[in-house]
C-alpha cells in the first residue's frame, strides 16, 4: 500500500462503501441475532454482493499501481531492452481474460435477465447483481490498460531504469 | 498438446512472465477449456467468477484484513513491545524474545504476515540497533517470526483452506494452527536468544525496563482481542464471520476511545485500504474458481496426481516431495495463491493417502510461513529489510540458520499430528481419523 494518494478513486471509493455495508450489515446480524434470536438471513444475499463488489472494484484499483499478486523475480533478471515486451504480454494476458469475463459477463447478466430470474432470498431480479461484474471487468481492463501506458512512459523516460510505477 | 499440458504449462508460464496470479490462472483455465471442451464452456468465466467469490464464509476475509490494519494503525505494536519488554526485563537477547513474543500475539489479531512484519519493524528495529543487534539480524528475525501469522488464527488462508477442502471445521483449524504456531515461535525464539547471548547484544545494564503494572494496562486492550476472537468462536457465541465483524467493531472503539489514533477520515482510508487488499486477495480466489473448474473438469489435477503417485508409493517419500514444492512455491508466492493453486492438484493425494486434511493444511501453512521468508523472494523479508534501509542479500546468514530451525519445528508436526490435531480434538471440533 503506497502513501501516495490514490489513483483509482472511484473504484476505491465503491470497494470501500461496499466494505463499510458488508460490516454495518454483519454487526446488525450479530446484534440483531442476540437481542430478538430472530433470524436476520434475507441479508446474507446482499452481503454476498457486496462481496463481488470489493473483490472487482478493489481489483480494479489494485491494477491501476499494478499491485496484483505475481512473480518478479524474472521481470528483474530480464535485460532492460526486452521490458517494454514483456510488459506488453502481461497487459495482453490481463486483456484477454479480463474481456472474455467481460463478455460472458455481459452474457450472464442479460441470460438473467430475458429470464427474469429472481433471487432466492429477496425476490430482486437477479441481474441488477450481475451485470456489476462485466462492468467492473471491464474496469480493471481499462485499469490495467493506465498502468500499461505508465509503466511503458516511465520506461521510455528513465531509459528503462524503472520497474513498477 | 493435451488439454493438460495446456492447462498447467499456460498457467506456469504466464506465471513466470510476470503476469499476475489470478490472470495466470484465468488463462490456464481457458485455454483448457478451449483445447480440451468446447468453447461454449467458455461461459463458466462468466457464472464461475461470481459464483466463486459470492460464498458467505469469504466475508470473514476483509472483516479481519480491516481488523489487522486497525489495530496496526492505532499503535497496538508499541504498546505490546512495551509490555513484553517489562515482562522479560533488560537481558542479553531480551528484545529478541520481545520480538517473537509480539509478533505471535499480532498475528493473533490479524491474518497476514507482511503487514505484522511491518509494523513491528518500525518500532522495534531502532531500537534493537540502539541495544547493538546488528541490522541484519533483526531483520531476519522480525520477518520469519512474523510468518507465524499464516499459523495462528484468524488466518485468512486458514479461512481460505476450509473452504476449499471439503469437510474441514474452520474453527477446528484454527485450533489446530495454535500449538505449531507455538512450536514455530519456540523454533525461533531458541536461536534468537543463544546468538545474542553469545554475541553479547544487548547490555543488560544499560537497557531500561518499563513498569509492569503500566505497561500491561496499555496493552490489555491489544491483548483481549485475540481472546475476544478465539474464546468468541469456541464457546459458540460467534461463527467466523460474526467473530470478524466482531474484531472490527472491537478494534474501532479501541482505536477511538482508549488509543485516540482513529478518527472518521483515517477509518474511511483503513477501509478502502483493506477494500483494495481484499480485492487483489478475493480477485485470485475468482479466477482459481475456473482454474479448477477446467482442471477437475478435464481429469488434469487427477491424471497429475496419478503421475505423482507413479513416482513411489510411499506416503512420507510423497508428502516430502509436495513439501518441498510448497516450500519453493512459498520463496514466489504468497500463502493464499499457494493454496489456491496446489490444492486441487494435491487434494487427490491427500484422499488417497488418507491424509488427515486438518493435519495437511497446517503443515501446508507452516511450510508457506518458512518460504515466505527464505530468499531470494522473501515477502517478509523484503518489507522489513526495505525499513532497516539494507540489502535483502546481508540477512542470508542468519536467515538460513532461522529457516533450518522452522524446518526442525516443521518437521516435528510431521511426526507427531497430534501437535496439531490434539487440541481441536479436546475442544471438541470435528477432527476426524489420525
Amino acid at each position: 500500500m503506497s502513501s501516495r494518494p490514490p489513483k483509482a478513486r472511484p473504484e476505491r471509493t465503491l470497494a470501500a462503501l461496499a466494505l463499510s455495508i458488508i460490516c454495518l450489515i454483519s454487526l446488525g446480524n450479530v446484534v440483531v441475532r442476540y437481542v430478538t434470536d430472530a433470524s436476520f438471513a434475507f441479508t446474507e444475499e446482499f452481503s454476498v454482493f457486496l462481496l463481488v463488489i470489493v473483490t472487482f472494484a478493489g481489483a480494479a484499483a489494485a491494477a491501476r499501481d499494478n499491485q496484483h499478486i505475481r512473480i518478479e523475480l524474472i521481470e528483474h533478471l530480464l535485460p532492460r531492452p526486452l521490458l517494454p515486451l514483456f510488459y506488453l504480454l502481461q497487459w495482453g494476458a490481463g486483456v484477454v481474460v479480463m474481456g472474455a469475463t467481460v463478455w460472458y459477463g455481459y452474457h450472464f447478466a442479460l441470460e438473467e435477465f430475458q429470464w427474469e430470474s429472481l433471487s432466492p432470498g429477496l425476490g430482486l431480479p437477479t441481474w441488477i447483481y450481475v451485470s456489476w461484474l462485466p462492468i467492473l471487468a471491464l474496469a480493471v481492463v481499462l485499469r490495467m490498460t493506465q498502468n500499461l501506458v505508465d509503466r511503458l512512459r516511465g520506461h521510455l523516460a528513465t531509459g528503462g531504469d524503472c520497474h513498477d510505477a | 498438446m493435451t488439454p493438460d499440458i495446456l492447462i498447467i504449462a499456460g498457467f506456469l508460464l504466464a506465471l513466470l512472465a510476470g503476469v499476475p496470479v489470478a490472470i495466470a490462472l484465468g488463462l490456464g483455465g481457458m485455454l483448457g477449456i478451449l483445447a480440451g471442451l468446447s468453447p461454449d464452456m467458455l461461459a463458466t468465466l462468466g457464472t464461475n467468477t461470481y459464483n466463486s467469490v459470492a460464498k458467505y464464509p469469504l466475508i470473514a476475509i476483509p472483516l479481519f484484513i480491516l481488523t489487522g490494519l486497525i489495530f496496526e494503525y492505532s499503535g497496538v505494536a508499541a504498546s505490546l513491545v512495551r509490555f513484553a519488554q517489562a515482562l522479560i526485563g533488560p537481558r542479553h537477547g531480551g528484545l529478541a524474545v520481545v520480538v517473537v513474543l509480539v509478533c505471535l500475539i499480532m498475528g493473533g489479531m490479524s491474518g497476514s504476515g507482511p503487514a505484522d512484519a511491518a509494523a513491528v519493524a518500525m518500532v522495534m528495529l531502532p531500537s534493537m540497533k540502539r541495544a547493538g543487534y546488528p541490522q541484519p539480524f533483526s531483520a531476519a528475525l522480525i520477518a520469519a517470526s512474523s510468518s507465524t501469522a499464516i499459523l495462528i488464527p484468524p488466518s485468512i488462508a486458514l479461512i481460505l483452506y476450509s473452504i476449499v477442502v471439503p469437510g474441514v471445521d474452520l474453527r477446528a483449524l484454527f485450533a489446530a494452527g495454535i500449538i505449531p504456531g507455538i512450536l514455530a515461535g519456540l523454533s525461533l525464539l531458541l536461536p534468537a536468544w543463544l546468538l545474542a547471548r553469545r554475541y553479547g547484544w544487548e547490555n543488560p545494564q544499560t537497557t531500561e525496563r518499563p513498569p509492569l503494572g503500566e505497561s500491561f494496562r496499555q496493552a490489555l486492550p491489544a491483548l483481549f482481542a485475540p481472546i475476544l476472537i478465539l474464546g468468541g468462536l469456541r464457546s459458540g457465541l460467534f461463527t467466523p464471520t460474526e467473530a470478524a465483524v466482531v474484531a472490527v467493531t472491537y478494534g474501532v472503539l479501541v482505536g477511538t476511545l482508549i488509543y485516540r489514533k482513529l478518527n472518521l477520515k483515517v477509518l474511511w482510508r483503513l477501509i478502502g485500504d483493506a477494500a483494495i487488499t481484499s480485492g487483489i486477495v478475493m480477485f485470485i480466489i475468482a479466477l482459481a474458481g475456473i482454474f479448477a473448474w477446467a482442471g477437475t473438469t478435464l481429469g488434469t489435477f487427477n491424471h497429475l496426481a496419478e503421475s505423482i503417485l507413479s513416482l513411489s508409493s510411499n506416503g512420507w517419500v510423497l508428502l516430502g516431495l509436495v513439501m518441498l514444492l510448497v516450500l519453493i512455491a512459498g520463496m514466489l508466492l504468497d500463502a493464499i495463491s499457494i493454496y489456491l493453486i496446489l490444492i486441487p492438484i494435491v487434494l487427490p493425494l491427500m484422499q488417497h493417502f488418507g491424509w488427515n486434511p486438518i493435519w495437511f493444511g497446517i503443515l501446508l501453512a507452516m511450510n508457506i510461513a518458512i518460504g515466505q521468508f527464505t530468499p531470494p523472494v522473501a515477502v517478509n523479508l523484503m518489507v522489513t529489510t526495505r525499513i532497516a534501509n539494507i540489502r535483502l542479500e546481508q540477512t542470508l546468514g542468519w536467515t538460513l540458520i532461522f529457516v533450518a530451525s522452522m524446518a526442525l519445528a516443521l518437521l516435528l508436526v510431521m511426526l507427531i499430528p497430534g501437535l496439531a490435531l490434539w487440541l481441536p480434538e479436546q475442544l471438541g471440533y470435528v477432527v476426524g481419523a489420525w
